[in-house]
């Protein structure tokens, strides 16, 4: 495509312009900034793009700030065969012409000609190379990706020796487009693909499911006919069978029963004959052991007369030795007692002795106590008094010194009035009278200043000169200081003020030490806690006299009170002993004599009951006798002997028929019999109620359709397979067309980079005149630059360098694509580059005459390099200068 | 005078897989108003009773919808019809005859032949089923029904189901009858007429005239000889008069051919087009051959311009049946240059090999024939 010229009017800040472009070389543009450069090719590509109804925001910027008018934008261009002029207004009045005058001329309007206008355009423009030979102002520096031009890449092709053909990348879309149906960029399955999958997989979860209720349905339907099947046959079984048999072994069994109960009447008989032999045996048996007990009766009595008389004997004994026990024990429990008072008498002595000694000594401690708190108090009350502390006399001793060093001072350097009488006289100096007699003399110290007054006679001012009066004043200051000093300690000298320091240290003294004397008397304890011990120590020594007996005198000392206590402690414990034996002697005769009195009564008592017993015993045996006598009882215990062996007999007659009814398998058949019927009602209870509960569940599995359920989800799942294998297959066809393509694009795209890469180096080495190289990426952007052996990438590289090779590298690119190429336009560009490159680039611009050069540059000077340009200065192209 | 109309394998509920949903709903509610039509026959032609001997069900546990709209469908008959269990709807406990949706609405007269007692729809006239209980009867239940009748001169027919062993040839197969072993209570008089079905197709078998299957009323697979129809029996003729009355809507269709080129792709596509009543024509093509990859394009292009138009049309997958044959020239003719050509040329020596990867370079070529012409045009 080549633009011939550019109309624009109301467009922007242009009124009205017309630009004509050269064909082929380079076409320079000028104009100041913010004239209109930039609009211009803005206008074409709205021109281009845009509807003339378009409400977008890049056609609503085509209008006059202010001004509500229809933006007109005309075109001419060229493009292969095709030479055509169109004309759209916008915003205002739309209209689109079209004007094609070759190869064969029509005029169209409206959307007709916008629409063939696209048509020409997308079938003859390499729209993608227009874009890529655009420079716009404050472009990226980016290398310049030309892979997606199709006539470039054609005629890259040709130049590779191949056939030039610009086909491929229309239907790579397409594919692409296919590709994208089924897989994402990277090659993963899209939705579509994992859906018809998934749908299989639905269907056929579906389809198992129903089936499994299926066989469930079979499941119940074979129950039910096995329980059909059953049901007749047990119930005809109960009624044919069961229930005749059951009634015949009733009957049987009621045979027996009868039997049974003779059975039990013949053995009740036998158990009551068996009763009054028994009753019979016991009345002989119990006269037999009355007879022989009353003897054994009479035998206990002789054996307890004959023992008893050496028991009592030896009771007698026990009570003459317990007599004399208790008088030897009494005799010495008296001399124990005697002898443990002296020992508690000489106990007391000593505990006494002992409380005495401690009580004097918290006694004295505690007017210890008493005293250094009573002075440590007087002497803090002092200490309180006294305001003086070191510091103000150290400040009081200073200050004294001062005061007598400015004394001496003054006293070393100031005048001396001496008054000399020759008769007695008074004078008053300073406030001061003094008599002074005949021929003596007063004298004193000019200092500050110094009155003398001798009433009636004269009266004398003396002023000091400039140095005594310092003096005077330095002594006058040192005073005033010291009694300043002296003011606060409340003291009237530094005589006084010792004095007061002396009496504070002595005061500090007794108070620290009343603390030392405080901690050795009283430990950890208190005074009052002293106190206390002091009390209980004379309370306790008043106790311990008060329990002395009555006449007992305190030895003098202590040693006397133990001696005494020595002596009385062995003859307590002799005195004890003596006492503690004699007691368990009397005990042991005591405890003897207490078991022969129990021997002795128990005996007596065994005795007197025996008699007793016997003679009852005797008495109710000779009743006995009288009513029936041992004869008499041995004749009735044979007759009940012999009434057992009859009733013994008939039992046995008895259980001998009954056992002839064979009543355990009769019992057991019944009871067979009888389970087998309660079995069989049960099993046909059972069988009724699941067949009611089958038949139930195939009426509610009945409604669910599930027979058709499962036809209809077999044949969606078929449907389903196929949808599956067919889409699949599509997938798998765009996927290998797509991957073909892609793979013979990226191949043939390495080809074209050697034409491409000679090019661009043909431009680069009249640019640098040095050494130079370049490698391209497959997008056919330069990647790195290699200059005198320095190899950089693209990112690594100046502005300036990354401008001047991206300017060649389009610039190649519009050759290479010459006359079936795009207008390379430069848009206010090389601001990075040197003027000795600049003047270079221009001659490579000035040099091309296979391409179409646009230059837009509001600085003439830096393309004035550029030779055979045509030069168009904007504001003579447009008809008002000083708009814009 | 007694004539019945005798019918079978009515199949209500059956599904077809080549059938999309809209089609299947079509097919299937063509199969319900074929009963609204029968039962015009059957007053039409004053028949005295009606059967239905077997399958009246494609399953015994068919949709609700379907067997209700059966049920009411029923209540358009006059005379008294009589439902024998079948092979595909056996009247064992779970059959669609026991449920309570069905026995709940089943009309008055209307009753399943759940057994082989006699019904008498009319004086003088048996109505004897022989019905399956089992979906593998251990007995000819037809031959061993026919037996069990007595000689006694009353008009009986007997309603059965299941192959005749004269037309499957398969003696082992469950529910074959021997036509040898009914022919004897045939010919002794104890049965006047034996009415069949399981067969679809209409036909008479043995040489008395008096063993038919009526075939079913709308067709169900493409096997089928002359289905689509019901029979109107007359007793009182010797043999008994029978009457074919169609009755279908439905058709299948099997067109089977060779294709090899353009030509024969238009005799096919011709065929097709002249298939009547396509909304309710369900179309197999039953082709082999080998195209190229133009002309299998074309193919299934024109297939599926007609897919909507059928009521079902089944064709077979690419190679599967049909050879695609990606000849060089048809190929190398798109017009294709640069890279896309070296990928078109790759692709093509890939597809001269075997095994998968020649399909899917076969495959892909296919889909470069299709977008090279979408990008031309």
């Amino acid at each position: 495509m080549r633009l011939l010229r550019i109309r624009l009017e109301n467009v922007r800040g242009i009124d009205a312009c017309e630009v004509r472009i050269a064909r082929d070389g380079v076409t320079v543009v000028e104009a100041p900034n913010e004239s209109g450069k930039t609009t211009l090719l803005d206008a074409v590509d709205v021109l281009l793009d845009m509807k003339d109804t378009s409400k977008a925001q890049r056609v609503k910027d085509l209008q006059p700030v202010g001004m509500d008018v229809g933006s007109t934008i005309e075109v001419e261009l060229i493009s292969g065969a095709t030479h055509l002029s169109c004309t759209k207004t916008f915003n205002r009045q739309t209209a689109t012409t079209l004007q094609v005058h070759a190869p064969t001329a029509q005029q169209l309007g409206g959307t007709e000609a916008h629409d063939r206008l696209r048509e020409i355009l997308e079938a003859e423009v390499d729209l993608d190379l227009y874009a890529a030979l655009r420079f716009p102002q404050g472009r990226d520096l980016q290398a310049v990706p030309l892979q997606n031009s199709p006539v470039l890449a054609a005629r890259l092709d040709a130049v590779a020796g191949g056939s030039g053909s610009t086909d491929g990348d229309g239907l790579l879309d397409r594919v692409t487009d296919e590709f994208a149906r089924y897989f994402t960029p990277g090659g993963a399955a899209r939705k579509a693909l994992a859906e018809v999958d998934a749908r299989v997989k639905e269907i056929q979860t579906d389809h198992d499911a129903v089936c499994q209720q299926l066989i469930e349905v079979a499941g119940d339907v074979d129950e039910l006919g096995a329980i059909d099947d059953e049901l007749p046959s047990l119930t005809g079984r109960l009624s044919d069978e069961i229930e005749p048999r059951v009634a015949a072994l009733d009957e049987q069994l009621a045979s027996i029963r009868s039997q049974a109960q003779v059975v039990a009447t013949r053995t009740a008989e036998r158990d009551r004959a068996c009763q009054a032999r028994d009753s019979a045996r016991r009345d002989v048996r119990e006269r037999a052991e009355k007879a022989a007990f009353l003897g054994e009766l009479t035998d206990d009595v002789e054996t307890l007369e004959a023992g008893l008389d050496p028991v009592r004997s030896r009771q007698r004994e026990l009570e003459e030795r317990l007599t004399a026990c208790d008088r030897d024990l009494a005799e010495a429990v008296d001399a124990a007692r005697v002898a443990r008072s002296e020992r508690e008498v000489a106990e007391i002595l000593v505990d006494l002795s002992q409380a005495r000694r401690q009580r004097d000594e918290l006694a004295a401690r505690h007017d210890r106590v008493r005293t250094v708190i009573e002075e440590a108090r007087d002497a803090d009350a002092a200490l309180r008094t006294i305001i003086l502390d070191a510091p103000k006399l150290a400040a009081i001793r200073e200050a004294q010194r001062n005061h007598d060093v400015a004394v001496a001072t003054l006293a070393a350097g100031a005048p001396t009035v001496r008054v000399h009488a020759r008769r007695p006289i008074d004078l008053t100096s300073d406030g001061v009278s003094t008599t002074v007699d005949t021929d003596a003399s007063w004298e004193t110290m000019v200092g500050d200043r110094f009155h003398l007054d001798v009433p009636d006679h004269v009266e004398v001012e003396v002023r000091a000169g400039g140095s005594t009066d310092e003096l005077h004043r330095a002594v006058v200051d040192a005073r005033e200081r010291l009694v300043a000093a002296c003011e606060g300690p409340r003291v009237d000298d530094l005589d006084h003020a010792e004095r007061v320091a002396e009496q504070r240290a002595a005061h500090e003294t007794t108070v620290r030490h009343r603390d030392d004397a405080l901690q050795r008397e009283l430990g950890t304890a208190t005074v009052e806690e002293l106190a206390s011990d002091w009390e209980q120590g004379d309370a306790r020594v008043t106790a311990l006299a008060a329990r002395l007996p009555d006449g007992v005198a305190e030895p003098p000392d202590q040693q006397t009170a133990l001696r005494r206590l020595d002596a009385a402690r062995p003859a307590a414990e002799a005195a004890d002993d003596r006492v503690a034996d004699l007691r368990a002697d009397r005990d042991a005769a005591r405890e003897e004599l207490a078991a022969v009195r129990t021997r002795a009564a128990t005996d007596e008592a065994t005795l007197v009951q025996r008699r007793e017993q016997a003679a009852r015993e005797q008495a109710a045996l000779t009743e006995a006798r009288a009513a029936a006598s041992d004869d008499d009882l041995d004749a009735y215990l044979a007759q009940m002997e012999s009434e057992l062996a009859a009733a013994t007999a008939a039992l046995t007659d008895a259980e001998a028929e009954l056992a002839g009814l064979d009543p355990v398998a009769v019992e057991l058949d019944a009871r067979n019999w009888q389970q087998q019927r309660t079995d069989t009602q049960a099993r046909i209870r059972t069988l009724s109620e699941r067949r009611a509960a089958l038949r139930a569940r195939l009426d509610v599995v009945g409604e669910q359709g599930l027979g058709e359920r499962e036809q209809d989800l077999d044949q969606q799942l078929a449907r389903a397979l196929a949808d599956q294998r067919r889409i699949h297959a599509r997938a798998a066809a765009a996927r290998v067309l797509h991957d073909a393509l892609t793979t013979a694009r990226g191949e043939a795209y390495r080809t074209y980079r050697t034409p491409l890469t000679d090019r661009i180096l043909d431009l680069a080495r009249l640019l640098y005149r040095r050494d130079v190289d370049i490698a391209l990426g497959d997008d056919l952007a330069i990647v790195t630059r290699t200059l005198d052996g320095v190899t950089l990438a693209w990112e690594q590289l100046s502005a300036g360098a990354r401008e001047q090779l991206a300017i060649l590298s389009a610039l190649a690119a519009a050759q290479l694509a010459g006359g079936d190429g795009v207008p390379f336009v430069l848009d206010d560009a090389l601001g990075y580059t040197d003027p000795l490159r600049l003047e270079r680039l221009g001659a490579l611009l000035g040099q091309t005459t296979d391409a179409q050069v646009i230059v837009l540059t509001c600085v003439a000077d830096r393309f004035r390099h550029v030779g055979g340009a045509t030069v168009v200065r904007l504001l003579e192209a447009r008809g008002d200068p000083s708009r814009g | 005078m007694v004539r019945f109309l005798h019918t079978a394998d009515w199949q209500l509920g059956m599904t077809r897989h080549f059938l999309d949903a809209e089609a299947q709903g079509r097919f299937s509610q063509a199969r319900i108003d074929a009963i609204q039509r029968l039962a015009g026959v059957a007053t039409a032609h004053d028949c005295a009773f009606v059967v239905v001997a077997g399958d009246v069900f494609e399953t015994n546990q068919p949709d609700r919808t379907t067997l209700g709209r059966a049920l009411d469908a029923l209540q358009a008959f006059t005379v008294p019809v009589y439902l024998l269990p079948g092979n595909h709807d056996v009247y064992d406990p779970g059959s669609v005859y026991r449920q309570r949706s069905f026995l709940d609405r089943c009309p008055a007269g209307v009753e399943v032949l759940g057994d082989r007692r006699p019904r008498t729809p009319c004086h003088g006239v048996q109505v004897v089923g022989a019905p399956w209980t089992s979906k593998h009867p251990l007995t000819d239940l037809v031959a061993e029904t026919c037996a069990q009748q007595p000689a006694d001169g009353a008009v009986r027919v007997v309603v059965g189901h299941g192959t005749a062993d004269v037309l499957s040839g398969d003696f082992d197969q469950p529910g074959t009858f021997r036509l040898a072993d009914v022919d004897p209570s045939i010919a002794t008089g104890k049965v006047s007429f034996v009415a069949l079905g399981d067969r679809h197709s209409t036909s008479s078998v043995g040489a008395g005239g008096r063993i038919w299957f009526s075939g079913s009323p709308e067709p169900t697979a493409y096997t089928e000889d002359d289905p689509g129809n019901a029979l109107v029996v007359d007793l009182d003729d010797d043999p008994p008069r029978v009457q074919k009355i169609p009755v279908g809507t439905w058709a299948f269709h099997v067109i089977a051919r060779s294709v090899d080129g353009d030509d024969d792709l238009d005799h096919l596509l011709a065929d097709l087009d002249a298939v009547p009543e396509r909304s309710r024509a369900i179309v197999k093509l039953k082709i082999d051959g080998t195209l190229t990859l133009t002309q299998a394009a074309r193919l299934e292009r024109e297939l599926d311009a007609r897919g909507d138009v059928f009521g079902a049309l089944e064709h077979p997958e690419r190679h599967r049946d049909i050879a695609i044959a990606p000849d060089t020239a048809d190929v190398q003719a798109l017009p294709l240059g640069g890279y896309a050509a070296v990928a078109r040329d790759r692709l093509l020596e890939r597809s001269q090999g075997d095994g998968d990867e020649a399909l899917a370079a076969t495959d892909a070529l296919g889909l470069l024939v299709r977008l090279s012409a979408e990008v031309d045009a």
